[in-house]
């Protein structure tokens, strides 16, 4: 008796020291960047509650949300130099080859191909897209492992397209018809506009233009400024007859999407990312169809937006966290989240399955139009040397008074053809 | 003939230390605070005069002394020029209607009997919030199409108004966000002024047959209101020379660049572009501009009479 008492008190103890022994094991913290604050409830935050759940040894730190991937990109550029980057960064899929040349250098981020590696060929194969796994790697290092996809899409209020009699069934696919289109709405509704396509703030919905008419932005190799040629000056002549034919008001992403979300616009070009937000918005106003992109040619393409997860710790059991906190965001599961938050395209392919996403899927249309242009998505343009922004600054004023007609398209292309090339060189 | 020399030698010895302790003293005190002024506010503006003269972009390791290039290309930058002259309209329509305005709801208010601190509350609240956050109400008030301001101008059968989207306008816009934000603290000073005034100077103005409404404030309270509206006028100008909370939520420098401002210049340069070098030309250049402002403050109080 008294010797099975002992052996209890025994194993009593030990049981203690085993549990108190549990929170002493090193608890590694994650610290996180991420752009677009308003995403963080809707998936980041919701992601990371589910990863704490099955790592309670794993603690995910947000830090203060960047306003847009370029406002993140500088801060991590700010950020390295003090050797304060966080430990896992979303990078605009634009800025990756920048992010990657600056920090790599450093020893400041870490590729991910070992991590791959050791999970094997077979398991990569199952979830990954080659393509997609293709758009973060760079000279052979996987600096970044795709998270959210998007390419631009087209919201059309219903409601009002039939108000001018046209079939929401039957959508506009080029520019032409989206012009006589939104002409249509804009004659049928006295207080509405026709359409409106962000031209005011960042480059992606401009670049789209130019690549929808099968142009490029520069060459492959980045030394060469292309989109002073044919489609680039049919991009430029399709801004004039937006403003000049359908009135488009010259608003940021933001703006037009209040504005549709409000009634007062038939046709909106956005991201397939804003859908959740979108929905929510209009609340059942009104009837949403979404539509692929406007295309100017055969051969057109489209920028991928969106982001990769880079892994920047240097720390080995920081890396080792964070890679399965990356993992998890990728997963089909955490895709699924991410997707439903927001309306971005899964960038894991077992995310399609019935039992994630297809059903979804099958039940809602609107959310797959992007999907459906995957085969004619290419990487989102980043300018050399971080100068997109400057490049953009300069480009964006041009545009401006080529849609209000102060300059003819011809020598505003050449005006802006000029001016990214000075600011390239520089 | 020993004793001399030695003596000679030890009474400048004692001299010395007796005038050293008194010097000490004093600037022992004042340490502090000097070395204080000279860290954060001296040692910061003789670095950025430094990089102003250098080709320096942030985080490069090599970088060199250029002389006067950056002001010289500040010069013939045609950005620069837009930014300053939209900053001047925009300082002008600003000061002259904040400081108007200002004056005007002082003396409205300053009549007010049981409601005048009501009035004072409600006038200084956009003082008292933040500007980031009151930028983008504001971005969708005067949304072209579905702000409610531009409601209103429809309903009242007048053509809309593109505030953020017309070039000519644009700056316009962001200026009454600038004026419908200082107003309130410049009646707050207003307010401290006439307070000041005695009331038997309206009294004596009152026997010689000053006493209606407009002869009241042209005789007696405007003039002195003199050393306020100096004071009111030189703050109002620094406040709007910094403008950059509503570019930078608003317009970001658009539409056209005809929002570019020196401040979202300067950033942009700094911050965007990394050109660390020419943002502290920039940065130079509008301390120069401030200093002066300052300055004509000095001076200008010299000759407004106090009561």
């Amino acid at each position: 008796m008294r010797q099975t008492l002992a052996f209890l008190m025994a194993a009593g103890l030990t049981a203690a020291a085993a549990f108190s022994a549990a929170p002493a094991r090193a608890e590694t913290t994650l610290e996180v960047v991420h752009a677009y604050g308003a995403f963080r409830e809707r998936f980041y935050q919701p992601l990371a509650d589910a990863f704490m759940k099955d790592h309670p040894d794993i603690k995910i730190k947000f830090r203060a949300p960047a306003t847009d991937y370029y406002e993140g990109h500088l801060a991590v550029a700010r950020e390295a130099m003090t050797g304060q980057t966080p430990d896992i960064f979303f990078a605009g899929m634009n800025l990756l080859p920048d992010l990657a040349s600056m920090l790599a250098p450093r020893n400041q981020i870490t590729d991910l191909n070992p991590f791959l590696d050791q999970e094997g060929q077979a398991w990569v194969d199952k979830n990954y897209d080659i393509n997609v796994l293709e758009l973060g790697r760079i000279d052979g290092h996987q600096w970044g492992l795709p998270f959210n996809a998007s390419t631009p899409i087209a919201y059309f209020n219903a409601d009002l397209m039939k108000k001018a009699g046209l079939d929401p069934q039957q959508l506009p696919k080029t520019w032409d018809e989206f012009i006589e289109a939104a002409k249509k709405i804009k004659q049928a509704n006295s207080d509405v506009d026709g359409m409106q396509i962000n031209l005011a703030l960042g480059d992606w919905f401009w670049q789209a233009m130019v690549y929808s008419y099968g142009g490029t932005m520069m060459s492959p190799d980045r030394t060469k400024v292309t989109y002073g040629d044919d489609a680039g000056l049919k991009a430029a002549t399709t801004v004039r007859r937006l403003v000049e034919e359908v009135g488009m008001p010259w608003i940021d992403e933001d703006a037009g999407m209040a504005q549709f979300a409000a009634g007062k616009l038939g046709i909106f070009i956005g991201s397939t990312g804003d859908i959740r937000t979108m929905d929510d918005a209009i609340g059942g106003k009104f009837k949403l169809v979404t539509g692929t992109f406007p295309m100017g040619a055969k051969d057109g393409h489209l920028p991928t937006g969106g982001n990769f997860a880079t892994i920047l710790t240097q720390d080995p059991e920081k890396q080792k966290a964070a890679w399965e906190f990356v993992k998890f965001l990728t997963s089909p599961a955490g895709q699924k989240v991410t997707v439903l938050g927001s309306g971005y395209m899964p960038t894991n392919k077992q995310a399609l399955k019935n039992e994630y996403l297809g059903e979804f899927y099958a039940k809602n249309p609107d959310w797959k139009t992007s999907l459906t242009q995957w085969p004619i998505a290419v990487a989102y343009f980043g300018y050399p040397n971080v100068k997109s922004i400057k490049v953009w600054k300069a480009q964006s004023e041009v545009l401006f008074r080529i849609g209000s007609g102060d300059v003819s398209p011809v020598d505003g292309l050449k005006e802006m053809v000029q001016s990214t090339e000075a600011i390239v060189k520089e | 003939m020993t004793s001399l020399p030695t003596c000679g030698t030890c009474r400048p010895a004692r001299a010395v230390p007796d005038k050293l302790r008194g010097v000490n003293a004093a600037y022992l005190f004042a340490l502090p605070a000097v070395a204080l002024i000279a860290i954060v506010v001296l040692a910061p503006i003789a670095v950025v005069i430094l990089l102003s003269f250098s080709n320096y972009s942030l985080g490069a390791t090599d970088w060199s002394l250029v002389g006067i290039g950056n002001y010289a290309q500040l010069v013939h930058d045609r950005s620069f020029l837009n930014a300053l002259s939209n900053t001047a309209l925009y300082v002008s329509v600003v000061v002259s209607m904040s400081v108007l305005l200002g004056l005007l709801l002082a003396i409205l208010v300053h009549g007010t009997g049981r409601l005048r601190r009501l009035y004072e509350v409600i006038f200084f609240l956009p003082v008292a919030s933040t500007l980031v956050a009151l930028g983008l109400v504001w971005k969708f008030m005067l949304h072209s199409r579905i702000g409610p301001i531009n409601e209103l101008i429809a309903a009242l059968g007048l053509q809309r108004i593109d505030f953020f989207n017309n070039p000519s306008i644009a700056i316009f816009a962001l200026a009454a966000i600038g004026v419908w934000h200082l107003v309130g603290f410049n009646m707050i000073l207003f307010l401290a002024g006439l307070t000041g005034i005695p009331r038997d100077l309206y009294q004596a103005a009152a026997i010689d047959g000053a006493d209606g409404f407009w002869d009241r404030l042209f005789r007696v309270t405007w003039p002195m209101l003199g050393p306020t509206t100096i004071f009111v006028t030189i703050t109002s100008t620094i406040t709007a020379f910094q403008v950059f909370d509503t570019v930078a939520v608003i317009t970001h420098g658009g539409p056209a660049g005809s929002t570019d401002v020196i401040l979202y210049q300067l950033y942009q340069a700094s911050f965007q572009y990394f050109e660390t070098g020419y943002a502290s030309a920039l940065t130079v250049v509008f301390l120069i501009i401030m200093m002066a402002i300052s300055a004509v403050q000095i001076f200008a109080a010299r000759g407004v009479h106090y009561s």
